[in-house]
């Protein structure tokens, strides 16, 4: 009876939490993202930046740079920040492993391969066939590892996961560093692993954001299951949950989630790994709490970042992939550290 | 033991053909009668320089980089008790690339000397596998394998990043040196390298041969090892030590092997059995026989071409590890 | 289904592989037979002669020899009329097959195979100017080894160097005075077009707008040196720092960059007809450039540009010349 009640105290305490996260977030957010229209490498008023939402005039260049340049690639920033998130806690929360993350898993090797492939090949590709190869690449190493993982005795564990991910993702990497060192395309390369989403246009916005609702709003849909299937296969079985669709709806949301990031900002990691980590620690494992708060604070955290880069050496781009890297790397570390007595289930 | 015996001295055998075999192989031809009459000293001056200069000291080096990376694969899955451990998914050869990369894009060069850049190689590992340890274990709790490897894991993609921001800051000849090499390029084709290697190969090799017997002990288990009156700590990092230094010089002259270590063992296993004193020798000869393959494909076949050693290993033994996923 | 999946691993590995060797693109045909024609007229008795070579080192070699690998200068060696066994680097043979003819591409070339070397027998190896020593060394071991000016802009240095390896002045002489009969023509033709002060910006494009820096690409030291267009003074800026050009423009700022003509360099062209890809067109900061909404941005083949071997010479002018051309078009 006392142990029920503490965990309602606990529930409601992880609410209270939640209600807090989301309210501070979203605050900051707008303001970030207020910042985000305001700074740049060109000087803008406010009237311009008002003018340029509300009453764009293609002549002035003003409102160009507004509504034409920051305003995608906010949203586009936006799009990443939730999907990395999202993608990296589902992820997490579906292989088990609170170290999962679309990069460290090799999803986005398939999409460098494909980027690569076009170069040589398709070097006429247009932008939507550019976003579809890329889609096919991650989606292809994503299924590959997960069948590769699925497929034997034991079907789905962490350990798996990580392995048929690393796996997966040095064939696909040897093959591209093949191709690339046969065709003297080392330096594009590099520029194309660095990520940036400089250059995100109102059409990669509206393409994916129909999939990017959807794969959210899956996401959400499925978090009670999530929760429940985190408790163990028996609870979840006990309490009536069909494991396999919430298995496979999950991947899913992964893939369509990991693939919308790679292809506005190229191959990024860690965003999905520091983020669901912080919600976490504040919110509890409530998947129906982690996910919102997740979404937020990804945005926030991609905008801010992003920010930062475009300021940074202004008027010239930093890679905002690698600001991402460098700040990710240490966290990385941090947080394997304080991790050592529980993760992996141990 | 008998059988072990027998059939490493069968696979020794097999070595030397294949090295007779690769000894053949190059874009310079020779019959196979002149590369013999080569061989034993006869021949005229551009077969012994294709043979000498070229194509031997490469095949040297091909086995050594096979036999420091099948050694430390062995060395390493025995310690840890799991069969998916490796100098690759350990992030120990990673470790070990991220301050050759470091080094090279700080100074600005892509000339190194002999001894440089397997000690550099060297502290990268053990640094790297420390690293790993203080990450992946915890003084509370028991040493679980697993998590040492899914560190690994992660680690070797942050190593990467870290690796590609400094590439960033590299011109397009260190660009292009530097992932050569990291896809695993035989690059340190000289005598005077190739005598240090095997120097190094040959101390650490007998080093870790002789903890033979402890390694069997341990791979039984932690407690059985401490009840027979093993000295477990003290064995560990000995024998870690030896595993980092063999996989080490093997990275710094042969790039980044990344499957080898793994694939090694696992034939080897199966092969000869669990006992280390023979799957140690085993392992290596079986990592040195798939490299000289690897190499005389690149070699031969004008088709891969500019290719590096390493990639070919990978394209070729990713199928057989993830093979050996499904089975697990 | 295990067996299957075995077999279906395989097929896929097998698969891959001969993907990587398939990764071959193909050159576009096109004629710039205007290089003189010259001939080889070393005699064919071997000549020992001692050579002290760009870095100071004394080589001695048959000065006479046809026997020749070439891992740099292919381009200037066949407009002398020498004919190697073998070039390798970026050669551009399509358009220049009678040059070639009876030259094999090396298959090798990173930065080279010694043994493929050693099969040709060569009795005499040139190489590029900054080859380490320690590669130097072991290509000695087959034939004298001579290196070459790459990164020498000057075609007196750069020819004269060769006419005096091979006892061939006069056809460095030759050779020396159409690259400067070809100049003046482009200079001429620029005076013409009524261009001759204006600025020029060249962009590239690698997920992000850039300029491309001076050294690595011969179109700027053709453009801004031996044609003397400008520069614009925020561009010479950009450049200064040396860490730069890796760095792209931002899309607010790029209109900054635009001067009189806009020049659009393909790094991806590949022999195929260069021309702006649509992820650029589309790009919101290219499109705020004036040329680019009046639609007078030149297009040129970066990769031509790689190698500045005289026989390449009027390729690369007619390039530059064709851009400006749509560049200033009305």
């Amino acid at each position: 009876m006392r142990e029920k009640l503490r965990r309602r105290e606990r529930k409601l305490y992880n609410g209270t939490k939640f209600v807090i996260c989301m309210s501070v977030g979203c605050g900051l957010l707008l303001i970030f993202m207020i910042g985000f229209m305001y700074f740049g490498a060109e000087k803008i008023s406010f009237a311009d930046l008002w003018n340029g939402l509300f009453h764009f005039d293609e002549g002035n260049f003003n409102h160009v740079v507004v509504r034409d340049m920051r305003l995608p690639r906010l949203l586009a920033d936006i799009m990443v920040g939730v999907s990395l998130s999202v993608a990296g806690a589902v992820m997490q929360g579906n292989t088990k492993n609170p170290m999962a993350d679309s990069g460290i898993m090799g999803i986005s090797s398939g999409s460098i391969f494909a980027v690569v492939f076009m170069m040589i090949f398709l070097p006429d590709a247009s932008r939507l066939e550019r976003i579809g190869y890329s889609c096919l690449g991650a989606g292809i190493s994503t299924m590959m590892i997960y069948l590769v993982a699925f497929i034997g005795k034991k079907g789905i564990t962490p350990e798996r996961m990580v392995l048929s991910g690393m796996a997966i993702s040095t064939l696909f990497s040897s093959i591209t560093s093949g191709i690339v060192l046969k065709e003297g395309l080392t330096s594009e390369m590099l520029k194309y692993t660095a990520g940036s989403s400089a250059n995100a246009i109102w059409m990669d916005v509206s393409v994916s954001a129909p999939f990017f609702l959807a794969g959210f709003a899956l996401a959400l849909m499925i978090s009670r299951s999530l929760t429940v299937m985190n408790l163990g296969d028996d609870v979840s079985k006990g309490l009536g949950a069909n494991t396999a669709i919430i298995k496979l709806s999950s991947t899913l949301v992964v893939l369509v989630l990991s693939a919308i990031a790679v292809i506005i900002i190229g191959p990024v990691g860690y965003v999905g790994l520091m983020v669901p980590h912080i919600v976490r620690h504040f919110v509890g494992t409530d998947y129906r709490l982690v996910l919102p708060s997740c979404a937020v604070l990804g945005a926030l955290f991609v905008v801010v970042v992003d920010l930062i880069a475009r300021i940074m050496i202004a008027p010239l781009e930093f890679p905002v992939g690698i600001l991402i890297t460098m700040i990710g790397v240490p966290f990385f570390i941090f947080v394997s550290r304080r991790q050592r007595g529980d993760a992996f289930g141990g | 033991m008998l059988r072990g015996t027998v059939i490493n001295i069968v696979l020794a055998g097999l070595l030397l053909i294949v090295f007779f075999f690769g000894c053949n192989v190059g874009q310079y031809r020779m019959s196979i009668g002149k590369v013999f009459e080569t061989l034993f000293g006869g021949g005229d001056e551009s077969s012994r320089l294709a043979l000498f200069e070229y194509r031997l000291p490469r095949l040297c080096l091909a086995i050594l980089v096979g036999l420091g990376m099948g050694m430390s694969g062995v060395v390493m899955q025995d310690l840890l008790h799991n069969d998916l451990a490796s100098p690759g998914t350990l992030g120990v050869s990673a470790g070990s690339g991220l301050l050759v990369t470091v080094y090279v894009a700080l100074l600005q060069t892509n000339n190194s000397s002999a001894i440089l850049l397997p000690v550099l190689a060297l502290l990268g590992g053990l640094g790297s596998a420390g690293l790993i340890f203080l990450l992946g274990t915890s003084r509370k709790k028991r040493l679980q394998p697993t998590r040492l490897i899914m560190t690994g894991v992660a680690m070797s993609s942050a190593y990467g990043a870290v690796g590609t921001f400094m590439m960033l800051l590299l011109d397009d000849s260190q660009l292009e040196f530097l992932q050569r090499w990291q896809a695993g390029e035989l690059w340190g084709v000289r005598w005077d390298y190739i005598v240090v290697f095997a120097i190094w190969i040959l101390l650490f090799g007998f080093m870790t041969y002789r903890g033979g017997r402890t390694l069997n002990v341990i791979n039984v288990g932690y407690d059985i090892a401490r009840g027979l009156g093993v000295n477990v700590g003290r064995q560990f990092i000995y024998l870690s030590l030896c595993a980092v230094a063999l996989s080490s010089a093997s990275v710094a002259f042969g790039g980044n092997f990344f499957f080898l270590g793994l694939i090694g063992p696992h034939i080897a296993r199966r092969l000869v059995g669990t006992d280390a004193r023979v799957l140690l020798p085993a392992s290596g000869i079986v990592a040195g026989i798939i490299v000289l393959l690897a190499d005389m494909l690149v070699q031969g076949w004008t088709f891969l071409a500019n290719i590096p050693t390493g990639i070919v290993i990978s394209v070729l033994s990713v199928p057989y590890f993830l093979y050996l996923l499904m089975k697990a | 289904m295990k067996k299957h999946g075995v077999i279906f691993l395989l097929v896929l590995c097998v698969a891959f592989m001969s993907f990587l060797g398939a990764c071959k693109t193909e050159d576009k045909k096109e004629n710039y037979e205007t290089v003189p024609i010259l001939e080889d007229v070393r005699p064919e008795e071997e000549k020992m002669n001692t050579f002290t070579d760009l870095n100071g080192n004394e080589v001695t070699y048959n000065m006479n020899t046809r026997r020749i690998v070439a891992l740099s200068g292919a381009g200037d060696l066949v407009a002398f009329g020498i004919r190697p066994l073998a070039v390798s680097g970026s050669t551009t043979t399509s358009g220049y097959e009678s040059f070639f003819k009876g030259v094999d591409l090396l298959d090798y070339n990173t930065p080279f195979n010694a043994e493929e070397i050693l099969s040709y027998k060569p009795e005499l190896i040139l190489v590029y100017q900054n080859m380490e020593q320690d590669n130097i060394d072991k290509l000695t071991k087959i034939a004298p080894v001579i290196p070459l000016y790459r990164e020498s802009f000057d075609f007196e240095v750069r020819l004269g160097y060769i006419g005096e390896i091979f006892g061939l002045e006069e056809n460095a002489e030759t050779l020396i005075e159409y690259a400067e009969q070809v100049k003046e023509a482009q200079l001429a033709k620029i005076e013409g077009m009524g261009i001759k002060d204006k600025t020029v910006s060249i962009f590239y494009y690698a997920q992000g707008v850039s300029i491309p820096p001076t050294d690595s690409w011969y179109f700027n030291k053709i453009i801004y040196d031996y044609l003397g267009m400008k520069r614009l003074p925020i561009a010479e800026e950009f450049l200064e720092n040396a860490d730069n050009p890796f760095t792209p423009i931002s899309n607010e700022s790029l209109r900054n960059y635009e001067g009189d003509i806009v020049i659009y360099a393909d790094l991806s062209a590949a022999g195929l007809e260069p021309e702006i890809p649509e992820i650029l067109q589309t790009n919101p900061g290219w499109k705020t450039l004036t040329a680019v909404r009046e639609n007078r941005v030149g297009v040129i083949d970066a990769t031509l540009y790689t190698e500045k071997d005289v026989l390449y010479l009027q390729a690369q002018y007619d390039g530059i010349i064709k851009a400006f051309e749509k560049a200033t078009a009305k």
